[in-house]
């Protein structure tokens, strides 16, 4: 029987409870980035221009769900 | 036909990063002694896996994107290689990967044995190293014979970039760096770090994927005549 070294799906080991304090900590991490740039969008699509506005929207959502996953591997289904 | 020709790889690109981000998810989250069934993981990279895997071979085997005709921009036959063919390859491999989860699992329940999920996929990561080669090379053709760069003046959000060689560079590195992921995926339970460099790879290449595809359909849309 070979023991095989214990492969987190993450470059490091999350205890529970800092995991359920950084999946918190995410949560409120995606609203802000939310918020932020939703406002950045309204205010640099007609000031700058549509292009700027677009990109500030996609940075925006590509955040949130980089947040999301990392929140979601930290937690891997902790309840 | 559009005088673009076809254009879903806008949906390519965010199912590959799509599938990247969730592998991490699902890598963490099937380790857990208390889990449920990966049934619905299992279903899950069948559906987006198909979705590569179709379009994929679509594109491989017709070369929809030659086409596209676009004035001092190197394009766009040579991504019907690029984007197709690892598409297909990749994409093939994660359905089957998904459906052997699903069998695997019922027949380890069925035999009353503990479900070796490294071991039930892992055929398809060998498999997957050999594309990830692939991806390697197709990132460093695409900087060497400019082929992603610079985008057509008329193409929104891209058009930002100007001639500048960052989209080059940025598309290439997504490219280097899932092949990257690809070729140690295999070996990543055996060894901390080749785990840690699977794992960092796979979110950041997930992440590039996932943002160049919904930059895309924004940019797409609008590259399309008025």
């Amino acid at each position: 029987m070979t023991d095989y070294e214990m492969f987190t799906g993450l470059p490091t080991t999350v205890d529970d409870g800092p995991a359920l304090r950084w999946s918190q900590l995410l949560v409120k991490a995606v609203l802000a980035a939310l918020v932020l740039g939703l406002i950045l969008t309204v205010i640099l699509w007609p000031t700058v221009s549509a292009d700027v506005g677009a990109l500030t929207l996609c940075i925006t959502f590509a955040v949130c769900a980089g947040l999301m996953v990392l929140r979601q591997a930290i937690l891997a289904e902790r309840r | 036909m559009l005088e673009q020709g076809i254009t879903y790889n806008t949906t390519m690109g965010l199912v590959a990063g799509a599938i990247m981000l969730l592998l991490v998810v699902f890598a963490r989250a099937v380790q857990r002694p208390d889990r449920s069934s990966v049934d619905g993981w299992g279903w899950m990279f069948v559906s987006l896996g198909l979705v590569l895997a179709i379009t994929g071979t679509h594109m491989t085997l017709t070369w929809p994107l030659e086409q596209i005709p676009v004035e001092g921009v190197a394009c766009c036959a040579a991504d019907n290689v690029a984007f197709g063919e690892p598409a297909m390859l990749f994409g093939l491999l994660v359905v089957f990967a998904g459906i052997a989860l699903i069998r695997g699992e019922r027949l380890a329940f069925e035999r009353g044995v503990p479900f070796d999920v490294v071991s039930t996929v892992r055929p398809m990561l060998y498999a997957g190293a050999f594309g990830g080669i692939g991806l390697v090379l197709i990132g460093v053709a695409g900087v060497e014979f400019g082929m992603w760069g610079p985008p057509p003046p008329d193409e929104p959000i891209a058009r930002l970039m100007g001639e500048s060689i960052l989209e080059r560079f940025y598309v290439a590195g997504a490219y280097i760096i899932t092949g990257i992921a690809a070729m140690v995926a295999p070996f990543a339970t055996e060894h901390r770090i080749v785990g840690r460099i699977f794992a960092g790879a796979t979110l950041v290449g997930g992440m590039m994927w996932t943002f160049l595809g919904i930059t895309l359909f924004y940019g797409h849309i609008g590259f399309f005549p008025h």
